[in-house]
C-alpha cells in the first residue's frame, strides 16, 4: 500500500487523511497488479531469465546494449511510430468529423449517431474474423469488389495499411462518444450568439466548440496516443507481425519475446523502452495542456 | 468519512460475495489416496474436431478401468499453452499436456515435464507398442541421452501434396520431385504450360526449413545437432555444405516468387491454399500429413491426390532421414504420483493399434507404430481412402536417423528466424540470399548464446 | 421556386441522408459479418460473393452453439464485466474527486503514477500477475478474472477531466450551505457525472469483454471461461469454416452492441435532463 506518511508539524499545513483514503483502494490495486510487476520488469531487464521468466543471474546493462544495438529493434521502433502516427491522426480526424456532424440533435439523429460509434462495441476477435474474411485473397470480399487478386495481409506494401485500417475502424467509436459528450456540453447560447454575430459554421467550430470542449479533446488525444502505441490484438490476429516483420510493432515484439520465445529479459527491456516512448509523447502533450486546454 | 468507508466496505463485500459464491472448486493439491477414481487432465491446443477424436479414445480408456478418469481441456494455441505451463505453479499443473516434437529439448530440460523413461523402466507389463514404433519418430521424442521423454499423439510428416491428375497431364512424374530444384522445374512447367495459375502453395512455417536440411542429411548445428553435447553454434555460415544447401533452397524460393509461380507466402493454408488446390488453381501444396483429411474433404473426389515426401534442399541430398513433426503427449510433473501414473497409462493406451489407428485415420496423421499400421482400420485407410500415403511409408521403411531435428530449447526463435529468411527472399526478388542467411544465422546464434548464458 | 422554409427542409434532409449513408458505409464490416454468416460454406467459396444470400441458413449458428458453450461463456463475461465496471466507477470516482478537489502533498506525483499505469504495456505484467494470482490460490475463480480490472488509469483520468469541468463555485456554494466533502461527492458531483460515468461504463464493458489472454491464463475449466476464448477456439479449430467463424463473431458481438445501444440511450437521457450546462 502506498499510503503516504503525514507531514511533520513543522510544515504548518494541516494534512487531512481524507484524500489519501479516497485514493487508497485504487493505489492498492495498482501496486499489486501494475507497479509491482513493473518494478519486477525493470529489475529483470538487468538480468537473464530462465524459460519460466524467473531470475537467473545479473548482467547489468548487457541486455540493454544488446537490444538497443540491433538494427532490427530500431526497425520495429520505426514501424511502431509510423503506425502510431497514422492511427492517431486518422482516428482523431474521423472521430472529430463524426462528432461535429452528430452534435446537433435532430429527429432520428440517433440513427447515425449509433452507427458512428457502433464499431467500438466490437471486440477484436470477432472483428478480426470479419476482416480476415474481407482481406482473404481467394474469394475475399475486398478482392471481389475490386476485382483484384491481392493477398492483402501477406504482401509487404499492403499489410501495414490493412492492419491500420482495422485498428482505426475499431478506435474511432470510443473517441467519437467522448468527443460527442464534450461537444454537446458546449452551451447553446454561446453558439447562438456567435451565429447571430454572423460567424459561419467553421468559425463556430474553431472558436467556440473546440476551445470549450478542449478538456475532452485533450483526454481523447491522450487516450489515443496510449492506445496507438499499444494496439496489439489486430496485429496478433491478422498478420502476427508479418510479412517479413513489416507489421511488427514494439508491443507485438514484446509479446513475441515474453510469451512465444520465453526470452523474458529481452521483453522487459523492450517494455520499458515502450513505456518511456509513450511517456515522452504524453509529457509533450501535458506540457501543452495549459496552452491549449480551456477549463472553466 | 464514515460514509465513504461504509460504501467502500459495502462494495468490497458485494464483490467478494459474488466472487466467492460462484467460484469453481479449487484444485485439490493432494497426493493422498482419494476414494474415487483419479482425475487425469490433459491440456491441449487441438481444436474441437481433434479433441472430439481424443475424447472418444479417452472415453474408451475410462470405460476399460476404474482407477483413472481422463478429461481434456483446451488451453489456447501452441505458444499459449507453452507460456501458460511455464508459469504455472506445480500444484496447479495438469497430469499431461500436448507439445510439439520440435520442443522436446525444452520439455526435457524443464521442471514441469516428467520424462516417460522412468515410467517405462518401472513398467512390469512392458510397452510393446513402443518397440514397434518407427525409429525416426521414437528418437525424435528422446533426449540427448536416449531417454524417452514423450510419445507421439499425432505423428506428422512434411511432404508435398499434389493434384495427381494434373501432374500426369503435364507429363510430370511426381516421384521425380526430390529437391527444391526439381520443385522449381515442375512449377515452371505447370504454370507455363497453362495447367494452373500457381505451381505450389507453402504452409508458412519455419519447420520446413529444417525438414529440408534433414532430408539433405546435413546437420546445421554443432555437437551432432545437440545429441553429442550442448549446441553452441549455428553453422549456416561456417559449414560450406550447409551454406550451399541453404543458398540453393532460398534461391529456388526467390525464383518461384519472382516468376509468380507460387501462392503468396504467408497465406493461411486452410483459407487460401487448400481451396485453390481443390479448385485446380494450384497444383501442389507443401504441408504436413495432418492436413490430409482437410484436403481430401475439400477436393471431394474431384481428382486424385498424391503426396511425395519432403524434398531435400539440393539434388545431392541423401533423402534417407525422415524429419518428424507433429504433436506428442508428455507427462506433467505436478507432484501427484497417482495422476502422473494415470497419465502414463493413458499415453500407453493411446498408442494401442486400434486407438492410434482411429486418431490417425480420422485426421491424416501417420501411424506411429507397426501395430497401428497393421490394424484393420488403418489398412483400410491406406488402401481405400488415401493410397498415396504408401509413398511416405515406403520412405519411412528405408530411413535412417540422419534427419533428426536439432535438440535445442530455442525452437520457436529458430523457426521464426528461418521463416523470416524465407519471407525476405520471397517478398523481394532483389533481396540478397546471402544476407538473408546471415541474418538468420545471427539471430539464431544470439538466441543460442543467450539461452546458454541464462541456463548455465 | 421554393420558399426559404422549403429550402431549409431540403437542406436538412439531404444533410441527414448523407450522414446516414456515411454511417452505413462505416458499419459495413458489421453488415458483412451478419450477411455472410447466414450463407452456406459452398456459397462462401464460390466466386463471386453475393451480399444477399440466396439460401440463407442458420446452420452455422447451430454448429457454433454445439461446439462451444457460448451461453455459459457469455454469462461469465457479463458477470466479470459488471463487477469490474462497478468497481472501477466507485474507485475511480473517489480517486478523481481527491485529485480535483483537494490539495495534498505528493498529489502531483500520485497523479503521474496513475497516468503511468496507462502507459505500461500489459503483456509483460500479465505473467507476473498470473503468478501472483496463483499464490493467492485464486485460479479458476471470478475474483481472478475481476481483480486486475477493478481500477484503471483511464477511468481515473476521465473522471478527473470531468470534475474539472464543474465550475468551482458549485463546491464553494455547497460548502457554504454546510455540505461536507463526501456529501458533495455523493449528492452533487456524482449525479451530475452520470453521462460521463455511462460513457465510461460502455467503454469499460467493451475493454473487459475483449480480454483474451488473461482469462486464458487464470482459468482452466470450461465453466469459468469467457467469450473471447470461445471465439478463438473456433478460429484455431481444426477444420476452419468461415461461415461458422462469422456466426461465432456475430454471437460475440450482439451483447456488447446491445449494451452500447442502451448505454447510449442513458447518456442522452442524462444530457437532456439538464445534466451539465455551463
Amino acid at each position: 500500500m502506498s499510503r503516504q506518511k503525514e507531514l511533520p508539524l513543522a510544515k504548518k499545513k494541516r494534512v487531512r487523511p481524507l484524500p489519501y483514503l479516497l485514493i487508497a483502494p485504487a493505489m492498492a490495486l495498482f501496486t499489486m497488479f501494475t507497479f509491482y510487476p513493473f518494478i519486477r520488469t525493470i529489475i529483470l531487464s538487468f538480468a537473464l531469465t530462465n524459460k519460466a521468466g524467473n531470475f537467473s543471474k545479473w548482467v547489468g546493462f548487457a541486455n540493454w546494449t544488446r537490444v538497443l544495438s540491433k538494427a532490427s529493434f530500431w526497425n520495429v521502433v520505426g514501424i511502431t511510430l509510423k503506425m502510431a502516427a497514422v492511427n492517431l491522426i486518422c482516428t482523431m480526424l474521423v472521430a472529430m468529423i463524426f462528432a461535429l456532424l452528430a452534435t446537433k440533435k435532430v429527429r432520428f439523429s440517433k440513427v447515425y449517431q449509433t452507427m458512428y460509434a457502433l464499431p467500438m462495441a466490437i471486440a477484436s476477435s470477432p472483428a478480426a474474423a470479419i476482416f480476415l474474411f474481407i482481406y482473404r485473397q481467394k474469394n475475399g470480399l475486398l478482392n471481389n469488389i475490386l476485382g483484384t487478386n491481392i493477398s492483402w495481409l501477406t504482401e509487404k506494401p499492403t499489410a501495414i495499411w490493412a492492419v491500420c485500417a482495422m485498428t482505426i475502424w475499431m478506435h474511432i467509436g470510443v473517441s467519437f462518444i467522448f468527443l460527442l459528450v464534450g461537444f454537446r456540453n458546449v452551451p447553446e447560447d454561446l453558439l447562438e450568439s456567435a451565429w447571430l454575430d454572423g460567424a459561419g459554421p467553421l468559425q463556430r467550430i474553431r472558436h467556440i466548440i473546440i476551445p470549450m470542449a478542449s478538456p475532452q479533446i485533450f483526454f481523447v488525444v491522450f487516450l489515443n496516443i496510449a492506445s496507438s502505441f499499444k494496439t496489439f490484438a489486430q496485429i496478433k490476429l491478422l498478420t502476427q507481425g508479418g510479412p517479413a516483420n513489416s507489421t511488427k510493432t514494439l508491443i507485438y515484439y514484446i509479446y513475441e519475446n515474453a510469451i512465444i520465445n520465453g526470452r523474458f529479459e529481452t521483453a522487459c527491456v523492450q517494455a520499458i523502452f515502450l513505456f518511456l516512448l509513450i511517456f515522452l509523447f504524453t509529457r509533450i502533450q501535458f506540457a501543452l495542456e495549459n496552452k491549449v486546454v480551456h477549463y472553466q | 468519512m464514515k460514509k465513504i468507508l461504509a460504501l467502500v466496505l459495502a462494495a468490497v463485500m458485494a464483490l467478494a460475495i459474488t466472487a466467492c459464491g460462484k467460484s469453481a472448486s479449487t484444485t485439490t493439491t493432494t497426493t493422498t489416496e482419494s476414494s474415487g477414481p483419479v482425475d487425469v487432465v490433459l491440456w491441449t491446443y487441438f481444436g474441437d474436431t481433434n479433441i472430439g477424436y481424443l475424447q472418444k479414445i479417452a472415453d474408451e480408456f475410462n470405460a476399460s478401468q476404474t482407477k483413472y478418469v481422463v478429461s481434456i481441456e483446451f488451453q489456447g494455441s501452441q505458444s499459449e499453452v507453452n507460456a501458460k505451463i511455464q508459469s504455472t505453479a506445480k500444484n496447479e499443473l495438469p497430469a499431461m499436456f500436448n507439445g510439439a516434437v520440435e520442443n522436446v529439448a525444452t520439455y526435457a530440460k524443464s521442471d514441469y515435464c516428467a520424462p516417460l523413461q522412468s515410467y517405462i523402466t518401472a513398467d512390469k507389463d512392458g510397452w510393446t507398442q513402443l518397440t514397434g514404433t518407427w525409429d525416426a519418430i521414437r528418437a525424435a521424442y528422446c533426449d540427448d541421452k536416449g531417454n524417452q521423454v514423450g510419445y507421439p499423439c499425432g505423428y506428422s510428416y512434411g511432404g508435398i501434396f499434389y493434384n495427381a491428375d494434373m501432374l500426369e497431364k503435364a507429363g510430370i512424374k511426381a516421384s521425380d520431385i526430390q529437391s527444391f530444384d526439381d520443385l522449381y522445374a515442375a512449377c515452371e512447367k505447370l504454370v507455363k504450360g497453362g495447367y494452373c495459375t500457381y505451381g505450389i502453395g507453402f504452409h508458412p512455417d519455419g519447420f520446413y526449413f529444417n525438414a529440408a536440411l534433414g532430408r539433405e542429411g546435413i546437420q546445421a548445428y554443432d555437437n551432432g545437432n545437440g545429441y553429442k553435447g550442448t549446441i553452441t553454434k549455428c553453422l549456416y555460415m561456417d559449414d560450406a555444405k550447409v551454406h550451399a544447401a541453404l543458398t540453393t533452397m532460398l534461391t529456388d524460393y526467390q525464383k518461384l516468387y519472382a516468376n509468380n509461380l507460387a501462392i503468396a507466402y504467408g497465406s493461411d493454408y486452410q483459407g487460401e491454399i487448400i481451396p485453390q488446390l481443390a479448385s485446380g488453381d494450384c497444383a501442389m501444396m507443401m504441408g504436413v500429413v495432418s492436413m490430409t483429411t482437410k484436403i481430401l474433404k475439400s477436393v471431394d473426389g474431384a481428382f486424385k491426390v498424391g503426396i511425395v515426401p519432403m524434398v531435400s534442399a539440393t539434388e545431392s541430398g541423401k533423402r534417407t532421414g525422415e524429419p518428424a513433426g507433429g504433436t506428442g503427449t508428455f507427462v506433467c510433473n505436478n507432484g501427484n504420483t497417482a495422476q502422473m501414473q494415470g497419465a502414463y497409462e493413458f499415453i500407453k493406451w493411446m498408442s494401442k493399434g486400434d486407438e492410434a489407428a482411429y486418431f490417425a485415420t480420422s485426421t491424416g496423421y501417420l501411424a506411429p507404430n507397426k501395430e497401428t499400421y497393421d490394424s484393420t482400420s488403418y489398412q483400410e485407410y491406406v488402401t481405400k481412402t488415401f493410397p498415396a500415403i504408401s509413398a511416405v511409408y515406403d520412405s519411412l521403411a528405408k530411413s535412417d536417423d540422419s534427419a533428426n531435428n536439432p535438440y535445442i530449447p530455442i525452437s520457436n526463435e529458430m523457426k521464426a528466424a528461418n521463416k523470416l529468411a524465407i519471407q525476405t527472399v520471397t517478398g523481394d526478388p532483389t533481396a540478397s540470399v546471402e544476407d538473408a542467411i546471415k541474418t538468420a544465422c545471427d539471430s539464431i546464434q544470439e538466441a543460442i548464446e543467450l539461452y546458454n548464458a541464462a541456463n548455465k | 421556386m421554393m420558399t426559404a422554409k422549403q429550402q431549409k427542409k431540403v437542406k436538412s434532409n439531404t444533410s441527414f441522408i448523407i450522414k446516414v449513408i456515411l454511417g452505413i458505409i462505416f458499419i459495413a464490416p458489421l453488415i458483412i459479418g451478419v450477411a455472410f454468416s447466414i450463407q452456406t460454406e459452398e456459397t462462401l467459396v464460390t466466386y463471386p460473393l453475393k451480399l444477399i444470400a440466396e439460401n440463407p441458413t442458420i446452420q452455422n449458428y447451430v454448429e457454433v452453439f454445439r461446439k462451444v458453450p457460448l451461453l455459459a461463456y457469455l454469462k461469465n463475461s457479463v458477470i466479470v464485466c459488471a463487477c469490474a465496471i462497478i468497481g472501477q466507477v466507485v474507485f475511480s470516482s473517489l480517486a478523481a474527486y481527491a485529485f480535483v478537489y483537494f490539495e495534498f502533498p505528493l498529489k502531483k506525483l500520485l497523479f503521474t503514477l496513475v497516468l503511468a499505469t496507462m502507459m505500461i504495456p500489459g503483456e509483460v505484467v500479465v505473467i507476473t500477475n498470473y503468478v501472483t494470482i496463483q499464490n493467492m490460490g485464486l485460479i479458476n475463480t471470478y475474483m481472478a478474472l475481476i481483480l486486475p480490472s477493478l481500477v484503471s488509469g483511464t477511468s481515473i483520468f476521465l473522471m478527473r477531466q470531468y470534475y474539472l469541468t464543474l465550475p468551482k463555485d458549485f463546491k464553494e456554494a455547497a460548502t457554504l450551505d454546510g455540505c461536507s466533502d463526501m456529501g458533495f461527492l455523493f449528492r452533487i458531483a456524482t449525479p451530475l457525472s452520470i453521462p460521463t460515468i455511462s460513457s465510461l461504463a460502455v467503454y469499460l464493458f467493451v475493454q473487459i469483454y475483449n480480454q483474451f489472454f488473461w482469462p486464458l491464463l487464470v482459468t482452466n475449466k470450461d465453466t469459468m471461461r469467457t467469450i473471447q476464448i470461445g471465439i478463438s477456439f473456433l478460429t484455431t479449430s481444426d477444420i476452419i469454416s468461415y461461415g461458422q467463424i462469422l456466426a461465432g463473431a456475430v454471437v460475440a458481438i450482439v451483447p456488447s452492441v446491445v449494451v452500447y445501444i442502451f448505454g447510449q440511450d442513458y447518456i442522452i437521457k442524462g444530457m437532456t435532463a439538464g445534466g451539465v450546462k455551463g
